[in-house]
């Protein structure tokens, strides 16, 4: 279904092609690479934005609910138009016409423990960015069962955290997280677009790295930080060796023997 | 006599308006969740916390000039 890449690419991605150690067989993984995106509002869609500016060769993009007015402070992709329709539809339709080329296929629905895994399938990383934790949980099970990486990131106010996911052989989001806080509102924490646009370029970056295995991932290691005072802390993360969800996998996402 | 203090940044809901980090005074035997309970605040099983830069369980003993994170579990995206 991909290919090589042709003269369009080598003109459209030679600022890239010039990054340091960033090489046209990283530009050929990437074309050859599918996202999960698992959210598209301010968080997930500049994920999408910017794997899609990037050169991803395609993306799936789930997220139930329709446009509202109070989502334009930050969902990037969304536009006035299209307030009252379906936001997945919208996501598309940017995307096309900023970049064309990226095959986009779309889920209005909820991600849940039975679609999850048909989501995940085929797809060489993954982008958390649902606003509640069930969703979450519900991917990166998914996720640890099939070995697929995952980029976690979440944001409330102006703190934000990220990391990225190498299942069964780094912390996987229960390792974490165990339970969620009964208090969340999902649709009640305050948010500005230029902090959720921050930590979904920092999850594009990220999906990049992992996909044409190019500089030095998350792994192993959190991002959190706080950009009302520009204070940015790394946290070096353990794998819990008795998590239900990875614990007892090896590194394909199989049963232990 | 020297008092023992931590420095302790809060995320997510538990960080206060001020966006500021907070010190707390500690006695010898004072762990990470002694601590959270002298903060007042409300424990939760799902709390990340972090000592100098490296995860840390509940039960970590805690030193003078530590510095702290608490990370409840956020979700927005």
């Amino acid at each position: 279904m991909f290919s090589g890449l042709d003269s369009n690419d080598l003109e459209r991605f030679k600022r890239q092609l010039t990054l340091s150690g960033y090489t046209q067989e990283h530009q050929l993984k990437l074309k050859n690479s599918t996202a999960l995106i698992a959210g598209v509002g301010g968080v997930g869609g500049t994920a999408a934005l910017y794997l899609a500016v990037a050169g991803i060769g395609r993306l799936r993009i789930v997220h139930s609910g329709a446009l509202t007015s109070s989502n334009l402070n930050r969902q990037i992709l969304m536009t006035e138009d299209w307030i009252g329709k379906p936001r997945v539809d919208c996501a598309r339709e940017t995307l096309r016409r900023i970049a064309s080329s990226v095959q986009v296929e779309i889920f209005n629905e909820r991600m849940t423990p039975e679609n999850t895994t048909g989501f995940v399938k085929g797809c060489d990383v993954a982008v958390s960015a649902r606003p509640n934790f069930p969703e979450r949980s519900a991917l990166n099970e998914a996720c640890v069962r099939q070995g697929t990486p995952l980029i976690e990131g979440a944001m409330y106010d102006m703190d934000a955290y990220l990391l990225s996911i190498r299942p069964c052989v780094t912390p996987c989001f229960h390792c974490l997280f165990k339970d969620a806080d009964n208090r969340w509102q999902e649709l009640g924490f305050p948010v500005l677009g230029a902090l959720s646009g921050t930590l979904g370029c920092m999850m594009a970056v990220e999906a990049i790295k992992v996909t044409t295995n190019y500089g030095d991932p998350l792994f192993s290691r959190m991002l959190l930080f706080n950009l009302a005072r520009m204070d940015f802390n790394t946290i070096a993360v353990d794998r819990d060796p008795v998590c239900p969800v990875c614990g007892n996998r090896d590194s394909s996402g199989g049963d232990k023997i | 006599m020297n008092t023992a203090k931590i420095t302790v940044k809060l995320f997510g809901p538990l960080r206060g308006r001020e966006n500021a980090d907070q010190t707390l005074a500690i006695s010898e035997n004072d762990t990470i969740q002694s601590a959270v309970a002298r903060l007042a605040i409300e424990p939760h099983p799902s709390y990340l916390y972090s000592v100098n830069g490296k995860h840390a369980r509940a039960d970590t003993r805690l030193c003078d000039g530590d510095m702290l994170i608490i990370l409840p579990p956020i979700s927005g995206g």
